[in-house]
């Protein structure tokens, strides 16, 4: 027997765990479907948001609260909000979408595929083998298993905090300072690529003719009115005189 | 030992009726105070004092044709202002209002739920707040709405940061996520005896960044750049009539509530008082005035700030946001686990050490605002080309009351520009 085993003869019983579990595991991949059949951006970034919330909720039946809030907080607010926040400043058509032809599809399918099977064995991998079961009753760790206590340590504060605040930065320092250094490379990556050709720009007349702000350009029954330029990343910056 | 269903139930009703009661007379409360600050009368006509207004307003709102455009998506139209106030009411379930109270043998706290990780969970429904102005902007597919809604979600998103540090430095401080833990630490004695050991003491710069980023989140004039009507018509709800701009306008009212709520449970205390040697089942009841009476204050600051100043530019708000309160609250994280940390490793300062350390640290931060000059940038360029506005001019930010009616033309000396 192993821990997967394990795990589907609890999900096989009949508790408000194992319900709730049904309901965030169908939201997440329902949503996360959606997000990459849906043909409206908008839509299927909303979605996305919704896949982080069910998330969250698996989060929080696995004990895991302060990883469920940081969820919520970090990727359904933040991160989101800076998605959408780009998809309506660019106005991304629907036309601009989903262009592969037959060989790029096929090239994806087969490298999606990959990436997945390698996750898979990556993450299940160690839990198909006897040892890994956790043990139901206190003592059984003597007998090299693991307690069945999942993030809600005993001396924690119940939410995981101390024991994730722990990890990150004693065993995993490395890889988490890593993550840190190669999300930085990719911001000042990002910083330089968008960055402006001409360094002395004129702020007021540049507003009319800017490709980037036409601003309904990402919604389904758009009516693409040429009058309604909105302006760019300075909205608002004419004078008004009330400092 | 199980609590009997009508504990929950009680508490959810009492805290959800407190709320929205506080909200209504916030909205009275604003439109008088406002009035008075313009040398108006303001409602006065329903009930005594014109108290009963907001009931009639909400009639009026409710009973309004609710017109949908035929441009909009209407999904996301429908959903925009009901995630907006759903996420207001949850945002307060985690902040006690009161004391523990005993009720037919039965003891609990006047809160909604007291999650271990209550903090987070105020600041992820503030961020989740945020999805209803910006799709209401987007799905009325119309620029103004369009513009309200981007400058929304770009302004608390950034004021979210600052804010959350502030929070952090707040959590670092007790060592806990728990807002009961946060409200305990906080009960009894300072530095000095008979000093409240509110956290807005020794952590002084985080707590002003917190209030400075809560008018921000709330998008309160000052800084209500969504919502600029000069600019903008009306923001995000231009396209929104009836019941859905209801909604609009009762989440805004009541994120100030629970913004207020907020600053109040996290540095000054929240339902810790005096009790004047009450019994224990009354005294719980008291912690519920104390709680009101500074929630009240900082709502009354709210009103106070809408009336007395102009509305921010946006760039300067950016600028404000960016440069100056996320580099004060960061450094005060910073300073706030060195403290905490110093404290561990010595085992404990001596209160008069802590205060020198607090106050020198506070004076040194503030003297390091005060002398910085924020870098100039393409936006602030525009101050060469100022005009001064044209009196009545709308652009200019005068009366933007959407629920009062328009007065006479009241002279404002602060739309000189600078």
């Amino acid at each position: 027997m192993t821990l997967l085993a394990q795990a589907a003869e609890v999900t096989a019983g009949d508790t408000a765990e194992v319900t709730l579990f049904w309901v965030f595991a169908v939201l997440g991949l329902g949503s996360a479907l959606a997000v990459i059949t849906l043909r409206n951006i908008v839509h299927g970034a909303l979605m996305l948001v919704l896949n982080f919330l069910a998330i969250a909720g698996l989060y929080l039946t696995l004990q895991s609260a302060f990883l469920s809030i940081i969820q919520v907080l970090v990727y359904g607010g933040a991160i989101m909000v800076l998605f959408l926040f780009v998809i309506m400043l660019l106005g991304v058509d629907n036309d601009d979408l989903l262009q592969a032809d037959g060989r790029n599809r096929l090239l994806a399918i087969i490298g999606g595929a990959l990436l997945a099977g390698a996750i898979t064995f990556a993450f299940v991998g160690p839990y198909t083998s006897a040892a890994s079961i956790c043990a139901e009753e206190a003592p059984a760790a003597a007998a090299g298993q693991y307690d069945c206590v999942g993030l809600d340590y005993e001396e924690d504060d119940g939410a995981g905090v101390a024991f994730i605040g722990r990890s990150m930065f004693t065993t995993y320092t490395y890889p988490f300072e890593l993550s840190a250094l190669l999300l930085t490379v990719a911001t000042i990556g990002a910083v330089i690529l968008a960055r402006r050709r001409d360094l002395t720009p004129e702020d007021e007349d540049e507003v009319v003719g800017d490709e980037r702000a036409e601003p309904t350009g990402a919604h389904p029954d758009d009516r693409g009115d040429p009058d309604l330029v909105l302006e760019g990343d300075d909205a608002g910056a004419e004078p008004r005189g009330e400092g | 030992m199980e609590t009997p269903l009508w504990v929950p139930l009680l508490q959810v009703v009492v805290i959800f009726t407190y709320y929205l009661l506080l909200t209504a007379l916030l909205i009275w409360a604003e439109r008088r105070v406002v009035a008075r600050m313009q040398s108006r009368l303001g409602p006065n006509r329903v009930g005594p004092f014109g108290i009963l207004q907001t009931l009639v307003d909400g009639v009026k709102m409710f009973f309004k044709e609710d017109v949908t455009p035929g441009m909009v998506n209407k999904l996301i139209f429908n959903i925009a202002p009901i995630v907006g106030v759903v996420a207001g009411f949850l945002s307060i379930a985690v902040i006690p209002i009161g004391g523990e109270v005993t009720l037919f043998g039965e003891t609990f706290t006047l809160v909604v739920s007291d999650l271990n990780v209550g903090v987070l969970w105020v600041l992820a429904m503030g961020s989740l707040h945020v999805y209803s102005t910006f799709l209401a902007g987007w799905a009325s597919n119309s620029p103004y709405p369009l513009m309200g809604g981007i400058r929304s979600s770009a302004q608390m998103v950034s004021y979210e940061i600052a804010q959350g540090l502030a929070v952090a430095s707040v959590f670092i401080y007790t060592g806990s996520l728990r807002v009961s833990d946060i409200v305990a630490a906080q009960s009894g004695s300072g530095f000095v005896e008979g000093v409240p050991g509110w956290y807005a003491i020794p952590l002084f710069p985080a707590f002003m960044v917190f209030v400075i980023g809560m008018v921000a989140e709330a998008g309160r004039p000052p800084f209500d750049l969504a919502e600029a009507e000069g600019e903008l018509v009306g923001g995000f709800n231009t396209e929104y009539s009836g019941l859905r701009f209801g909604m609009f306008m009762l989440a805004e009212f009541m994120s100030v509530v629970t913004m207020s709520a907020i600053v109040v449970t996290l540095f000054l205390g929240g339902p810790a008082g005096p009790t004047f040697g009450a019994p224990d089942a009354v005294a719980g009841l008291i912690g519920v005035f104390w709680f009101t009476l500074k929630t009240a204050l900082f709502i009354f600051l709210f009103i106070l700030l809408r009336g007395a100043l102009p509305r921010y530019r946006y760039d300067r708000l950016m600028n404000l946001g960016w440069k100056v309160l996320i580099p004060v609250a960061l450094v005060w994280t910073l300073v706030t686990a060195g403290m905490v940390l110093l404290e561990q490793e010595q085992g404990g300062f001596g209160a008069g050490l802590r205060l020198t350390m607090a106050s020198a640290a506070g004076v040194i931060l503030l003297w390091l605002v005060a002398t910085s000059r924020t870098p100039r940038d393409a936006g602030d360029r525009a101050d060469h080309h100022e005009v001064a506005p044209a009196p009545g001019d709308p652009a200019a930010g005068g009366d933007d009351d959407v629920l009062a009616t328009h007065g006479e033309d009241v002279p404002r000396t602060e739309e000189v520009s600078p």
